[in-house]
């Protein structure tokens, strides 16, 4: 215990994003909590909030934030708003993750953000990205359609997502839409390597594969793959683009380096605190496995995790067999999400997948 | 004679071309003696193409003269150009002469901005030149950072080559600075295969000295010895070894020199870079695969592309397949050691054991190789997983620093050895063991593994069976449950575990009890899995002589105090923040149990 929070901080921003990093983040918080001060305990949370956003731990965000956010309210003189509104923005995109959390609830949230930007004059533009979004993750469309327009038409200001981030959304809302050639056009800064951050071009890579495929730029996609996958397999809050390159795998009939994907990252996805995500991930395992068993049926020996219902000892599976697991699990994933929804988007997707999966025939 | 004095004006916005520049695109203002560099270095090899036993050198030279501002010429004996190709090629910004004139991978430098990085120290630039073709006049251009500029012939019968003159503008006369034009001459160009001198007033200096790339050895041992003197020179390092790499896809030759401390998978990025002998870069990135960040890297490239700054690695089919080449490279090299040399393999393992993991992981046949010799944390000290197989078979883990942290001290009292999964690759190596290995392995659960622990009699269980119900009646608002067992070490009292959802669910509460009711709906929501599968679980131990007399007490009110400060102890013993309950418990139990001394001294005095 000779050791300080801080100095416990440092050592965590030495590792690379992930659970590790997290842990250790955890145990500063803890240290802080047990022998610091009250602003100790705050900026070490701040920390945690960080950690575990880029590591796939929504949850940890939201329960660090709200303590910030009730110490902040508490005592406002004390606390500079800067980095706890910025943070606001990665919770109000994660809300709709998890099925659990009722609409109004996820309106009340925005709300509540929008309230706090306006008194500190900034602009709220991101409230309404954040609203956007969480509007297309629960399949509203009309509604996403109303917030983007806002969106778009409110002015940036320092408290904006950056400049990569927002042309991300502008090409993913394309995608939605069908709109696969503006997509690509409009990523073209992303692409050409222009414009990056901490979560651009790994979003983009994976999300403009269907898209390519579909127009038929066979080449471009692979290369995007190459780029992307590389770039996002050892990183656990990436799981729905691994999902993404994992479709793109079986589309392509890449069969072997498929099954070392889902051997790699079926673990970490059994293991996903982020509903949304592990679901994308389950249900793209559906896709490429029901395809797999149409075009070669027999049994594969794969390297599936112990714990995992229907583990074989023999370690050989037939995809069909896993297929039909995978789905149940997806469809029971997705229940929730289309309670929560009002609709069978979430559900909708599990097929859309598997067309994406089959596509190569 | 006359010459022809024509004004003639740049097609484009100079001065905003070379705020961006400036600004943008090159890291420092030093970048204009790398450009002016290669502008030289591809004339000379222009000229080869056509003249092949031209030998071309290239000198830098400082003129000073007391009250003027100091000038740069650079002298070249290269192909030199004509009076319609300066023109053409110099007037018209951002098009490369040289692509047009000459064909292939003679010449790199696409992006023809070369000459203009002279505007970032200079307001004119003179370029006195005359081109190897016969006939040819020597031509003047005088070329100003307002945008005009002026051509003409000189009467000079001048050899084949060029001459360009920067003069010092205001504020920029340290990058005209004798030892900062020679050192940095000497960081970008040192290794071309074309002697580059360097004059000032007081000295004069050859800059180059000859590459490894370039270099002949007589044998593989002075291959070695050689490259770790050069590493040496170049980065002050004491490496461990040189590995020689190449790679057919990017045209690479080079070393990479092994680490003599160990690194983290952040700071990958230092590698040397030489594209066709000139520097392109002190920390290139992409170059290696993310496991390979033991060593760093001197590579020449004949045919990587550049990013346009020429300051980086243009990420194309080309970089994928070098990188891939070149961690064939060091993979092949830690094969060979491990066949040829295992002792100094393992001491190697030694110090970079985070990316020989971080190999394994990804890769099966190097999984198996290295394996056994791989470090581990456990309960009983850091060792190898070949020590871990050898002393106690069975791999037991836990995944996480929690898990470890609450059980690591009384699995050791126990002599039991349990892994501590929680590091990067530490898990998905041990998970991996049986598919490649067929070793068997055993995830301890949190709350599970005091099964491990030795169980109470026949007498014993018989004795103590009020004392565990009592216990579990108590704990159950703290949502914790009892059990007993005899441990290790016997001055511990009780040993509190939890699982993963317990310890979430702690920060849920602590957060419910900071916040509003927006909050606690927003929690209670996300937590609800979490709280249904949270385990808590404080196990007494009999072998401590306290719990030994504790589970004979009649006195149900002496135990229920007794257990709640046995927890809270607990609690504050594994540094977890307490609850406003348990902080309550905390304060009122400990008073409570003065006010019982003391009434029992008072009751004992009467």
């Amino acid at each position: 215990m000779s050791e300080t929070w801080r100095e416990i901080i440092d050592q965590a921003n030495e590792l690379p994003a992930g659970l590790e990093r997290v842990a250790l983040t955890e145990h500063a918080v803890r240290l802080a909590d047990t022998g610091g001060s009250e602003r100790d305990q705050y900026d070490a949370r701040l920390e945690l909030i960080e950690a575990a956003n880029y590591a796939g731990c929504p949850e940890r965000v939201l329960v660090a934030f709200s303590w910030c956010l009730a110490k902040y309210d508490a005592s406002p003189n004390d606390y500079s708003p800067y980095k706890l509104m910025w943070r606001y923005k990665w919770v109000s995109e994660k809300l709709a993750c998890f099925p659990q959390v009722a609409r109004a609830k996820i309106e009340e949230m925005h709300d509540d953000m929008e309230q706090r930007y306006r008194k500190l004059s900034y602009s709220v533009r991101p409230v309404f990205g954040g609203r956007f979004i969480n509007a297309l993750r629960m399949g509203l469309i009309d509604e996403a359609a109303k917030y983007f327009e806002t969106y778009v038409g409110t002015k940036r200001d320092w408290m904006s997502d950056c400049a990569a981030c927002e042309c991300d959304v502008a090409v993913d809302y394309l995608i939605e839409k069908g709109q696969y050639a503006q997509a690509i056009d409009e990523a073209t800064p992303i692409l050409k390597g222009k414009l990056y951050c901490a979560e651009v071009p790994q979003l983009t890579h994976a999300n403009i594969l269907r898209p390519l495929v579909l127009l038929g730029r066979m080449e471009q996609a692979a290369e995007y793959h190459e780029k992307g996958y590389r770039k996002v397999s050892r990183d656990r809050e990436f799981l729905g683009s691994i999902a993404r390159h994992l479709q793109y795998l079986s589309c392509i009939q890449n069969d072997a380096k498929a099954i070392r994907l889902v051997e790699q990252h079926l673990p970490i996805a059994m293991r996903a605190n982020d509903p949304l995500r592990r679901f994308q991930f389950y249900a793209s395992l559906y896709g490429f496995f029901a395809s797999l068993a149409e075009r070669k049926p027999r049994a594969k020996k794969m390297m599936l995790p112990c714990d995992m219902p229907g583990f074989r000892e023999d370690h050989r599976y037939r995809p069909i067999d896993l297929a039909d697991q995978f789905l149940s699990d997806a469809k029971a994933m997705a229940e929730p999400f289309d309670d929560r929804n009002g609709n069978d988007y979430v559900s909708a997707s599990i097929e859309r997948r598997r067309g994406f999966c089959d596509l190569g025939k | 004679m006359s010459h022809e004095s024509n004004e003639h004006h740049f097609q484009v916005d100079l001065r905003g071309v070379i705020d961006l520049l400036s600004d943008h695109l090159y890291s420092g203002p030093q970048v204009y003696i790398r450009e002016v560099l290669q502008n030289a270095v591809d004339a000379i090899v222009a000229r080869r193409q056509l003249q092949p036993d031209h030998v071309g050198s290239i000198r830098l030279e400082l003129v000073t003269a007391e009250g003027a501002p100091p000038t740069l010429v650079i002298h070249d004996d290269g192909i030199g150009l004509t009076s319609d190709e300066v023109h053409q090629f110099l007037a018209t910004i951002g098009q490369s002469s040289k692509r047009d004139q000459l064909t292939g991978d003679d010449f790199i430098g696409q992006f023809g901005v070369g000459l203009l990085s002279g505007f970032v120290v200079s307001e004119e630039i003179v370029v006195i030149t005359r081109s190897i073709q016969p006939d040819a006049a020597t031509v003047q251009w005088k070329g100003r950072a307002d945008g005009t500029y002026t051509l003409g012939q000189l009467e000079l019968d001048a050899e084949p080559g060029t001459q360009v003159y920067l003069r010092a503008k205001p504020g920029c006369q340290d990058f005209f600075d004798a030892d900062f034009i020679r050192e940095t001459a000497r960081h970008f160009g040192s290794h071309l295969p074309i002697d580059v001198q360097v004059w000032s007033k007081q000295d004069r200096t050859l800059i180059n000295s000859v590459p490894p790339w370039r270099s002949h050895y007589a044998n593989e041992a002075s291959r070695t010895e050689l490259s770790l003197e050069y590493g040496k020179n170049a980065f002050d390092i004491d490496f461990l070894d040189a590995i020689p790499l190449r790679s057919n896809a990017g045209g690479v030759d080079g070393i990479a020199f092994i680490l003599p401390f160990s690194s983290t998978m952040k700071t990958q990025n230092k590698h040397r870079v030489y594209i066709k002998d000139m520097l392109l870069s002190d920390s290139a990135e992409g170059l290696l695969p993310d496991w390979a960040f033991f060593v760093r890297c001197v590579i020449n490239s004949t045919t990587l592309r550049p990013l346009a700054s020429r300051e980086g690695l243009y990420d194309d089919q080309t970089l994928a397949e070098t990188r891939d080449d070149l961690g064939a490279c060091l993979r092949r090299y830690l094969v060979e050691l491990s066949q040829q040399d295992p002792n100094r393999l393992q001491r190697l393992i030694h110090v970079h054991y985070l990316p020989m993991k971080a190999l394994a992981a990804e890769d099966d046949e190097f999984f198996k190789m290295v394996i056994d010799w791989l470090p581990f944390e456990t309960s009983l000290g850091t060792m190898t997983m070949g020590e871990y197989n050898e002393r106690f078979g069975t791999v037991r883990y836990v995944r996480t620093r929690d898990r470890f942290r609450q059980m690591s001290s009384v699995a050791a009292a126990q002599k039991m050895c349990v892994v501590n999964g929680c590091y990067t690759f530490d898990t998905a190596l041990i998970e991996k063991l049986p598919h490649v290995t067929n070793r068997d392995i055993e995830f301890l659960d949190a709350n599970e593994w005091t099964e491990n622990l030795d169980e109470l009699d026949l007498q014993e269980r018989e004795t103590a069976f009020e004392f565990v119900r009592t216990a579990n009646v108590v704990l159950q608002t703290y949502g914790c449950s009892a059990e007993i067992k005899k441990f290790q070490p016997h001055n511990l009292p009780a040993l509190y575990t939890t699982n993963e959802s317990a310890d979430f669910m702690r920060s849920v509460d602590q957060a419910k009890e900071a916040g509003d009711e927006m909050w606690g709906g927003i929690l209670d929501a996300i937590s609800g899995q979490a709280g249904a599968s949270a385990q808590s679980q404080l196990c007494f131990n009999l072998e401590n002589p306290v719990i030994k007399k504790l589970v004979q007490v009649e006195d149900r009110d002496l135990q229920r105090r007794s257990i709640e400060t046995l927890y809270v102890q607990s609690l504050l013993l594994g540094h977890y923040p307490l609850k406003d309950r348990e902080m309550n418990l905390l304060g009122d139990g400990l008073l409570g149990w003065i006010e019982l001394c003391l009434n029992q001294r008072g009751s004992a005095r009467e």
